[in-house]
């Protein structure tokens, strides 16, 4: 079991990998992220796949904070810094552990998007959310399940905003509930709002 | 009046801090640059800049266009600047392949108004065929190049290069990778773009300089290798370039270190990280100088030398190809020029002597070891540095993590016309010569249905080249199918198509006609019939197009209606000539979704012949029961985008679609309705 130091995330000293499966929605969270950390004064860099990997293929997106430019040098997070690892699949959650910092956190979405090379191989994401209860401690480590955004009569889309709430509920994000309303508020339509502050409700409790 | 200069004034200098991708400071850059005009052609990672400039563009004082190819682009970008218009043009490092052609004459010619060429470079590569280096082809090429690390960089960097190629008439080469247009910072912009006055076009003059001769290109190359000097020594004192030093009293200096690009992020990153452990063990590095080399040509000589005097090592980091190593080692050797010739010999690390790695994309994670070895440090490089050194962190099988390379999409359509030419191909030899585009996915399991791909435009001519070897060798059995998309029709199909008739070639071109261009990002082009200038044009009709160019048959299909796409792909492959088949069915991502197809649990018998047979990311196989019965098969409604192909592969009914029995037409109808707004 890995270092289960809690530490409370700071604005201007936060590293978040968002990962997920290309078209899930990975580059929206992070933009969220990002814009709710540069509310607090934060200089924010992010790092996002774009291109062909959009396509079905493993995507990552960086977020990386500072007080000043200076402070994030690059947009990429090295291996074993990030605080936060919000994964849209549990296989990809797997795929990012080796990024995650000693004591760090993760969210995942038991959403197992099936790998086309592994479409016979009855991939069900069960072996890898029980992997990642072996090797993070329990306070650092939640599972969120998307099913509860189908039966609440959300789409799926909503999977973001979901885990955010699923995060802050964590104590693993650098800002409040509040906080990231006002960032949904500067980047979502309006007619997705309300949807969104369902999903967000739900992540949160 | 003068409180109205003043009120214009607050207004210039009022700012907000934004959340800028590269691309999008690039093309804000250039907004308040007062640029003219916007050009290019799509192509990951460059697509985004000529894209914001068409969305911050309220008035249309700014004219910006999607050109069919990026020689089109090019020249109409020359033509903009010999009339005094200030002019950007963007494509991705192959798209200047294609562009060599004006770039290279462009160069001996000048330019009038400001010309700023983006090209965007992808390390890796991420999603190029190639990992060459565009500033090589600023050397190639003789014009200066700007080399940013970040995205706030290239904002600067953007209004400087507008700067110096109106100061020295010639174009200008902003080169950024990935990580820099697809990074994005908090960048302070102004509030008010959309008031910065474009700047005023004088209108092209009538000149003999503007027509290129053998007498005016011997002294156009004495001018511009002069110009070079002179721009050479103005980079000395450039405010991106940066020549630090780290010294210690007890340590003499003799050890360098220079990088460019996104690599000089991580070379700081990775320094941080060393005199971080050395202090943590009571430690110091030893004393070295740092330079970052932003104007990566003409070589800023004058600080080159400055970085070297007194070293007895130097280590050049930056991806790609060896351009500012080489440019060190030449003031290192007998053919510098005097002035900066450095007489005590440094040895120069990086690329050339196997230091650095050749290819892919750097990292911290890749440099920080590599630092720590020239540095005499390599003690301080730990896996992990914020867990003690006996928790070594597990690593996480491998059967955990499944591979999950990109794919087409759930739906898309051509998966479908793949898979009609396969069926109508049966048994007999066919070679399946691809394109650039989404398409080339056709190329993994189960499709199969793409063994060559080289460059835009090939999927017509490889395809002639292969059936003239064939013929030549006595094969004149196996078939012969070029795959383009619409976009790369119009882009660089068209030549090889008029080559295919004129010279009598046997081929089936296999038009795949999504009416967008899906791998950037769906970008309108000249069959879509709408421009960045949200003007209608009349739509090109590639069908028309073909026939014009003498091929038949050409024949139309949508390829979802699967029995007819089959039977249309057997006549095309029948002809003896040039034959052409135009699948049309829009790309997924421009619609809503249909209904998803489901599974019908009691006649599914889990052969998985659906899941062989299409390779849709939207279907897989569900454990098996306990006992050992086989799983069924199972559709994942988030991904299904109701193309109903799946249905065709099935033998027992066990996929059942809301749109059983509606003709193809109504579906297609359907689609087309969905539209994204």
């Amino acid at each position: 079991m890995a270092n289960t130091k809690v530490e409370t995330p700071q604005a201007e000293n936060f590293d978040c990998l968002v990962v997920g499966v290309g078209g899930q929605g990975v580059v929206l969270a992070s933009r969220l992220i990002a814009a709710a950390c540069m509310n607090e004064g934060a200089f924010v860099r992010t790092a996002e796949t774009i291109g062909m990997s959009q396509r079905g293929g493993s995507v990552a997106s960086h977020v990386r904070t500072g007080s000043c430019a200076e402070d994030v040098p690059s947009s990429l997070i090295p291996a074993h810094e990030a605080d936060l690892v919000l994964a849209f699949e549990p296989a990809e959650a797997v795929r990012a552990y080796s990024q995650l910092k000693a004591g760090g956190r993760m969210v995942v979405a038991m959403q197992p998007v099936v790998p086309v090379m592994a479409a016979n191989s009855g991939y069900d994401g069960e072996a890898q959310a029980d992997w990642l209860k072996e090797h993070i401690a329990p306070e650092n480590l939640a599972f969120v399940d998307p099913a509860v955004l189908v039966a609440s009569g959300l789409s799926a889309k909503c999977l973001n905003v979901m885990l955010l709430g699923a995060a802050i509920k964590l104590g693993a994000l650098p800002f409040t509930k509040e906080q990231l309303q006002q960032a949904m508020q500067k980047l979502m339509k309006p007619k997705l709002i309300e949807m969104n502050e369902k999903a967000l409700e739900l992540g949160i409790n | 009046m003068t409180s109205e200069l003043a009120m214009q004034q607050a207004a210039e200098v009022a700012t907000e801090r934004r959340l800028l991708m590269g691309n999008e400071a690039i093309a804000l850059a250039a907004i308040a640059a007062g640029v003219n005009v916007a050009c290019g052609y799509p192509g990951t990672p460059s697509t985004e800049i000529v894209e914001t400039i068409a969305r911050n563009n309220p008035n249309h004082s700014i004219h910006v266009e999607w050109s069919c190819n990026e020689k089109a682009a090019f020249e109409l970008a020359a033509g903009v600047s010999y009339s005094g218009g200030r002019v950007i043009v963007t494509c991705k490092q192959v798209g200047m392949n294609v562009a060599s052609d004006p770039l290279m004459s462009l160069a001996y010619i000048g330019c009038k108004g400001g010309m700023v060429i983006v090209v965007a470079d992808d390390p890796g590569p991420i999603s190029s065929q190639t990992e060459q280096d565009s500033r090589q082809f600023a050397q190639f090429a003789h014009i200066p190049v700007f080399d940013p690390a970040t995205p706030e960089e290239a904002w600067a960097m953007t209004q400087a290069a507008f700067e110096l190629s109106e100061a020295h008439g010639c174009p200008v080469m902003l080169r950024p990778t990935t990580r820099v247009d697809h990074a994005c910072a908090s960048i302070e912009v102004p509030l008010d773009l959309a008031s910065i006055p474009r700047h005023a076009i004088d209108g092209f003059i009538k000149h003999p300089d503007f027509v290129i001769f053998p007498a005016l290109s011997r002294r156009a190359h004495e001018r511009m290798t002069a110009d070079l000097v002179q721009i050479s020594k103005e980079f000395d004192v450039c405010r991106f370039n940066r020549l630090d030093e780290y010294v210690r009293d007890d340590y003499e200096l003799y050890l360098g270190i220079a990088c460019s690009g996104d690599s000089r992020g991580y070379v700081n990153e990775a320094l941080t990280r060393l005199h971080e452990r050395a202090r943590e063990q009571g430690l110091e590095l030893p004393s070295y100088r740092l330079f970052e080399v932003a104007t990566p040509f003409p070589f800023p000589q004058k600080l080159g030398r400055d970085f070297l005097l007194g070293l007895a090592d130097a280590l050049v980091i930056e991806e790609l190809e060896p351009v500012v190593e080489r440019s060190l080692i030449q003031l290192t050797g007998p053919v510098a020029a005097d002035a900066y010739r450095i007489d005590a010999p440094c040895v120069i690390h990086g690329r050339l002597d196997g230091t650095t790695p050749v290819a892919g994309e750097y990292s911290t994670d890749l440099l920080t070891p590599i630092l720590a070895k020239f540095l005499g440090v390599t003690e301080l490089v730990c896996t992990q540095p914020s867990c003690g050194a006996d928790a070594q962190p597990a690593v996480p099988p491998q059967e955990l993590i499944p591979p999950r390379p990109p794919v087409l999409c759930a739906g898309c359509p051509h998966r479908a016309s793949f898979l009609a030419v396969k069926k109508a191909a049966g048994k007999r030899d066919i070679v399946y010569s691809g394109d650039i585009g989404c398409y080339t996915l056709g190329c993994n399991k189960p499709l199969n249905t793409t063994d060559t791909c080289l460059c835009m435009g090939a999927g017509v001519t490889i395809a002639q080249g292969l059936e003239t070897a064939a013929r030549l060798a006595g094969d004149s059995q196996t078939l012969h199918a070029g795959f383009v998309g619409d976009s790369t029709f119009f882009a660089s199909a068209m030549t090889g198509l008029a080559n295919a008739v004129y010279n009598h070639h046997r081929m089936c071109l296999c038009v795949l006609d999504n009416s967008t261009t899906a791998m950037t990002g769906s970008q309108p082009h000249p069959g879509t019939g709408v421009t960045l200038m949200d003007t209608k044009s009349k739509p090109i009709d590639i069908a028309a197009v073909c026939r014009a160019l003498g091929c038949d048959p050409v024949l139309e299909v949508d390829p979802l209606d699967h029995a007819a796409a089959v039977a249309m792909a057997e006549e095309a492959l029948a002809s003896e000539g040039v034959s052409v088949i135009i699948f049309k069915s829009p790309c997924v991502q421009l619609f809503k979704p249909l209904v998803p197809v489901t599974v019908d649990a009691q006649a599914c018998r889990g052969c998985g012949k659906c899941v062989r047979e299409t390779g849709c990311p939207a279907l897989s196989m569900a454990s098996p029961h306990e006992g050992g019965a086989r799983g069924i098969a199972q559709i994942d409604a988030t991904l299904c985008n109701g193309c109903d192909l799946c249905i065709n592969s099935c033998s027992f009914n066990a996929l059942v679609s809301v749109r059983d029995g509606m003709p193809a037409a109504q579906r297609d109808a359907q689609r087309r309705e969905a539209f994204r707004g």
